[in-house]
């Protein structure tokens, strides 16, 4: 549920097919830019209902579905 | 003013003065570059970081290593006096050496957007009939036609220093997005790079004590003039990152502690929503913002929340960098009366240099608070459109440069003459800062076999600023990824629309305008 729901939000940021996005795809290489990362922290937040605590908010957070999910699902159980 | 003169000669006078009158002894950048080294040529100058590893530039170096390339170029018979080389330049070192190389090589350099599709890189040099194209070692996305450029290191260094150029000498070409569908290639000079780098030097006292970060690309004019040259000219050092990077803004802003931080608005609205700490390190005195309208919403949040002003400016390609900026320190309650309690914040007073009118449409003068075409006249105005004296005439009728912006004057007794923009006349819109116009977009969907009709138009967004809405009429087996591929190679990533909608027909007028102030509507329409 939350990995579809957060390939359905990287697909839309990166304007391309969620079924394409795997797991450990690198989204910095795969042409996330800096407006597509902020837009998809306002979507995943809506989406789940919570906000990401200051220490979530970098790079290593956003480098992939996984790291992506990893996080989202920390951030739940607090 | 003398009355014989042509509007493109009295369009670049202040006060009836021209740049060699009124600044005879204003150095151009190659001769900066010498006068810089020579006086403080250990000091460092820029700052590269943000990449794979920091690198710093004295004044020194910069002088020395532009110089040994300038010599090769002009060896090689890649640059000569008025010969135009095109260079799409990355925010790194040798991207930075090149530009000025080219420069004290007397060439124009014609900057190319590296994001761009190579078909618009290909349609600008045709345009600028470009003699040559460069590019940096290691640059994988490099033109197909580019001369890899040597290691500046590796040249000798008793190159011999060339021949300054003057200052009615072409410095850039830098294409715009105009309201019509082919872009116009707009010609800066020497004297207008010199005249908004004295301006800004002016405005914000730049001096060996300051530091500005910036991190806006430097193929476009505010990462250009403001980032590079205005530091070079006032002695001051400049950071330039590689890229924004919203979660590393502020450990930038820590770690070099730059007085001013370049941004444009959209920034500013990514640093709030990825940045949920406080104030901001207290060297930092304020932002500048320009390229795109600022919000009043977002000048509050950023001063509620990180405790600092925005001085917003304004300019145009074709007027350089700046014509209007907000005074600097100014009094708290003046600031929230400028910028946060109003609908539009303004842009600030006349820079040094230039005057800044809004005229009616007969040219005339408007009294303050009514709405006219913003229009300026002075140094930093350009040479004019390359190759286009139509457009160059047009633009530069009654003497006056005419932005297509419209707006109205504040007499403010404490800022002095301010200025409001309350909308376009040209069909634009501002994406992420960058000019993108509705015709070049429609022109290129068009294109595109299969699809019968095509209209864009901009829709507001909080990061973005705008985004596109294209409108189709084509049919299914034309599919989205289809037409995105086909904008992906022709048109610039701010370009590409962030939704696609297909229509059956497009509302037009009988003689077959597009009917534009109808298209919001008419896609809300469609959806509900």
């Amino acid at each position: 549920m939350v990995k579809d729901t957060i390939s359905q939000l990287v697909g839309e940021a990166l304007h391309i097919d969620p079924g394409t996005i795997v797991q450990d795809t690198d989204l910095f290489a795969a042409g996330l830019r800096s407006l597509d990362l902020v837009n998809l922290v306002v979507a995943l937040e809506a989406a789940f209902g919570f906000q990401f605590p200051e220490e979530a908010l970098n790079r290593e957070t956003f480098a992939s579905p996984a790291s992506i999910t990893d996080m989202v699902i920390r951030c739940r159980t607090i | 003013m003398p009355n014989n003169l042509s509007d493109g000669e009295r369009v670049r006078l202040w006060h009836g003065r021209t740049f060699w009158e009124e600044q005879p002894h204003l150095p151009l950048v190659p001769e900066l570059l010498t006068l810089r080294a020579l006086a403080t040529s250990s000091r460092p100058y820029i700052t590269f970081a943000g990449g794979t590893e920091e690198r710093v530039l004295t004044f020194g170096e910069i002088d020395d290593l532009s110089r040994r390339l300038a010599w090769w170029l002009a060896r090689e018979g890649i640059a000569s006096r008025g010969a135009t080389v095109a260079f799409a330049p990355r925010n790194d070192l040798l991207s930075v050496l090149t530009i000025f190389a080219l420069l004290r090589a007397g060439a124009i350099t014609l900057l190319l957007n590296p994001q761009d599709p190579e078909g618009r890189h290909d349609e600008l040099r045709a345009g600028a009939r470009a003699v040559a194209t460069l590019a940096i070692i290691g640059d994988a996305t490099r033109h197909r036609d580019a001369l890899v450029l040597p290691d500046p290191r590796s040249l000798p260094a008793t190159a011999p220093p060339l021949p300054l150029p003057a200052a009615d000498d072409g410095a850039f070409l830098i294409g715009t997005s105009g309201s019509t569908a082919a872009s116009k290639l707009v010609l800066q000079t020497h004297a207008n790079a010199a005249a908004n780098a004295a301006a800004v030097v002016t405005h914000h006292a730049l001096s060996a004590e300051s530091r500005l970060l910036g991190c806006l690309p430097i193929h476009h004019v505010n990462g250009l003039h403001f980032t590079l040259f205005a530091p070079l000219a006032g002695g001051a050092q400049a950071i330039l990152l590689e890229q924004f990077d919203p979660f590393g803004y502020r450990a930038a802003l820590s770690h070099y502690a730059p007085h001013v931080a370049s941004v444009v608005p959209s920034m500013l609205e990514m640093m709030l929503t990825a940045d949920r700490r406080g104030a901001l390190p207290e060297t930092l005195r304020y932002f500048v913002s320009a390229a795109a309208p600022l919000q009043a919403s977002t000048a509050k949040d950023v001063l509620e929340r990180f405790r600092r002003p925005i001085c917003q400016g304004y300019g145009l390609t074709e007027t350089t960098n700046f014509s209007c900026t907000i005074p600097t320190g100014l009094d708290p309650a003046i600031y929230r009366r400028r910028m946060i309690d109003v609908e539009i914040p303004s842009i600030g007073i006349a820079m040094a240099g230039n005057e800044v009118e809004i005229l009616d449409s007969d040219g005339r003068e408007s009294p303050p608070g009514e709405i006219g075409e913003l229009c300026m006249r002075g140094h930093n105005v350009m040479a004019g459109y390359f190759g286009n004296a139509e457009a160059t005439a047009k633009a530069f009728r009654h003497g006056w440069f005419h932005t297509q912006d419209l707006g109205y004057a504040i007499q403010d007794a404490d800022c002095g003459r301010l200025f409001v923009i309350t909308g376009r006349t040209k069909n634009m819109a501002k994406v992420a800062g960058e000019a993108v116009s509705f015709e070049e977009v429609e022109r290129v969907l068009r294109a595109l076999p299969g699809v019968a009709d095509a209209a864009v138009f901009a829709e507001t967004d909080r990061f973005y600023g705008q985004r596109l809405i294209a409108l189709l009429v084509a049919p299914d087996d034309v599919s989205d990824t289809t037409i995105r591929n086909h904008l992906k190679l022709r048109v610039s990533p701010a370009a590409q629309p962030a939704r696609m909608v297909r229509v059956d027909s497009l509302p037009r007028t009988p003689t077959g305008k597009l009917r534009r102030p109808q298209l919001a509507e008419f896609a809300a329409r469609l959806n509900s």
